[in-house]
């Protein structure tokens, strides 16, 4: 019995422990969306009071000054066109080789292999070269198509190795059915393969959306810039010593990942968790 | 048979060429092309270079005491993220695993910083060392607060492994999380019969069947560590002087800024070369505990 109640102090003490160790967590981002709400005056005197009024001069200004909007299109494109033809590439590919009985397989597969070993500073001094040479360099296709090149690969695998767990039978029936293969793969194949998609679309948003260095090197136009290096850029430049526009800055760059993060917060930790895993 | 092959050819195209096209483009051509710039005295702009032979490779090392010193200070920042990641992402699971109220609301804020970009971060903490530290120091008397966490080159190094830690403890901890949930619990509560205390649960029991989410969880670290770059770009951009300078941060304004690519590329091979070793050798060091 006694036993018992130390077990609940015990618990009682590191429920709080972790609740304090929540709260450091948390202490940045408090500070950043508090400070995102005062004039310059008041991030610079009191700067960790809670604002004395709402003002929201330095999020009008940087929306404005940064163009904000074009920066998040920007973003949005880049993320979801890439993820499309990552997930469509990816599971085509897995399944195709997947499926192969011949000994062209697992030399494909060895040849997918390069980027989950080699990073990508390896790669990046010739890419600049590449990109210019067949006149893609500062575009956002360009861009994209590289994000198709180095995050391909993690898919492929991963679909590849669903797609082995999934008996042939059923893709066998289609066919003789009379469905062709591209109907078997799309109608069929595709479908079942959608646990896997969630998990790779979780990871591979997260790291095209937040990636820096990439964007940082292929754009140089201010308007194809995404908010990482967009934001980044101009924060440098002209708001080095104005902390209220800089730290606003950094709350809209990190707004959109942070509100999609409290709605899906469950489906993203177990997408990483399965990529973790697996991968 | 003959018409089955060409068949089976028409979908391989289908399936499989694009992204091989793509694939082959733009990641293993720069590869191999890498190889090659980093053999000239490329300037990254200009349509003519010679070859230099291993030049490059051997100035790095013989007159580049910056290059080497960025190496050491990357290892150094290495090390100290990965131990205390690890041991402090173990502990945070171990804890949140235990069943009381709100853990998920823990777990969640921990694994927050994950979705803010490194870049990002790097700037919020730039905010937080030079701004709010001396400001709370100020009010509350509270002294080492408002040291010089980014002015001074003895801090700067921890005042970095502190944002490291802070960014990737939450993705750790999540799959080690994982990796305590999925352990058979008949396996500890029969631990726990024959009287096994909780330090030897843990040692004997929950970490060997965790070891190969382990390995898997400080490879991530060791490879993210020692490419680390966003987050040095935006807090300290290798300052003060080049006190926090970090090989990646060496190799870009190499390329970027002295413009000379070829030694550029040839410090990112040396990089690439270190990268898959350490790796590999942490891979075979903590994947030969598990037995």
């Amino acid at each position: 019995m006694k036993s018992l109640k130390t077990q609940q102090t015990y618990r009682l003490l590191l429920g709080i422990a972790m609740a304090a160790v929540a709260l450091l967590w948390l202490i940045p981002v408090y500070f950043m969306v508090i400070n995102s709400f005062k004039p310059l005056k008041e991030v610079l005197f009191t700067t960790a009071a809670f604002p004395q009024s709402l003002y929201f001069g330095n999020i009008i200004r940087v929306w404005k000054g940064a163009n904000y909007f074009r920066l998040f299109i920007n973003s949005a494109m880049v993320t979801s066109i890439s993820l499309f033809f990552i997930v469509l590439f990816g599971s085509m590919c897995g399944w195709r080789i997947a499926r192969k009985t011949s000994k062209s397989a697992p030399m494909l597969l060895n040849y997918f292999i390069l980027p989950l070993i080699v990073p990508f500073q390896a790669i990046m001094l010739p890419l600049v070269k590449t990109l210019k040479d067949i006149g893609l360099i500062d575009s956002i296709p360009g861009l994209i198509l590289v994000y198709i090149a180095m995050a391909s690969p993690m898919p492929i695998y991963l679909y590849y190795g669903y797609v082995r767990s999934i008996p042939g039978s059923l893709e066998e029936s289609a066919v003789i059915d009379g469905a062709g293969v591209n109907r078997t793969f799309f109608t069929i194949i595709f479908p079942l393969l959608s646990p896997m998609t969630s998990t790779i679309i979780i990871l591979q948003s997260l790291f095209i959306w937040n990636d820096f260095l990439l964007p940082l090197i292929v754009l140089q136009s201010d308007r194809f810039k995404t908010i990482p290096v967009g934001i980044a850029g101009q924060f440098f430049g002209q708001y080095q010593f104005q902390w209220n526009l800089g730290i606003t800055a950094m709350m809209l760059a990190s707004l959109p990942m942070i509100i999609l993060y409290l709605f899906m917060q469950r489906k993203i930790v177990s997408g990483i968790v399965q990529g973790a895993v697996k991968g | 048979m003959k018409k089955l092959n060409t068949a089976d050819l028409k979908i391989d195209l289908l399936y499989i060429g694009p992204i091989f096209i793509v694939y082959t483009m733009l990641f293993v051509w720069p590869l191999i092309d890498g190889l090659r710039i980093s053999l000239t005295n490329w300037d990254g702009v200009s349509t003519t270079f010679t070859y230099v032979g291993f030049r490059n490779y051997i100035r790095m090392f013989t007159q580049d005491r910056y290059f080497l010193g960025s190496l050491g200070r990357t290892f150094q920042i290495a090390f100290f993220n990965v131990i205390f990641t690890n041991v402090l992402a173990m502990l945070f699971a171990l804890a949140l695993t235990t069943r009381f109220r709100a853990n998920n609301m823990y777990r969640a804020a921990i694994f927050l910083p994950n979705v803010i970009s490194m870049v990002v971060s790097g700037f919020i903490w730039r905010f937080m060392f030079t701004q709010i530290g001396p400001a709370v120091s100020e009010a509350t008397g509270i002294k080492w607060l408002g040291m010089a966490w980014l002015g001074s080159p003895d801090i700067v190094v921890s005042s970095i492994v502190i944002v490291s830690v802070w960014w990737g403890l939450g993705y750790i901890m999540t799959i080690y999380i994982a990796a305590i949930q999925g352990i058979d619990s008949s396996i500890i509560e029969a631990g726990d019969i024959d009287g096994c205390s909780q330090w030897q649960s843990f040692w004997r029991i929950k970490l060997p069947s965790m070891m190969p989410v382990v390995s898997v969880g400080i490879f991530l670290n060791v490879a993210g560590s020692l490419k680390i770059f966003d987050v040095i770009y935006s807090l300290t951009g290798g300052g003060p002087g080049r006190s926090s300078e970090v090989a990646m941060l060496n190799l870009y304004r190499e390329a970027f800024v002295n413009q000379r690519f070829g030694m550029g590329a040839a410090k990112a091979i040396v990089l690439t070369v270190i990268i898959i070793m350490v790796t590999i050798l942490q891979r075979k060091l903590t994947e030969g505990e598990k037995s």
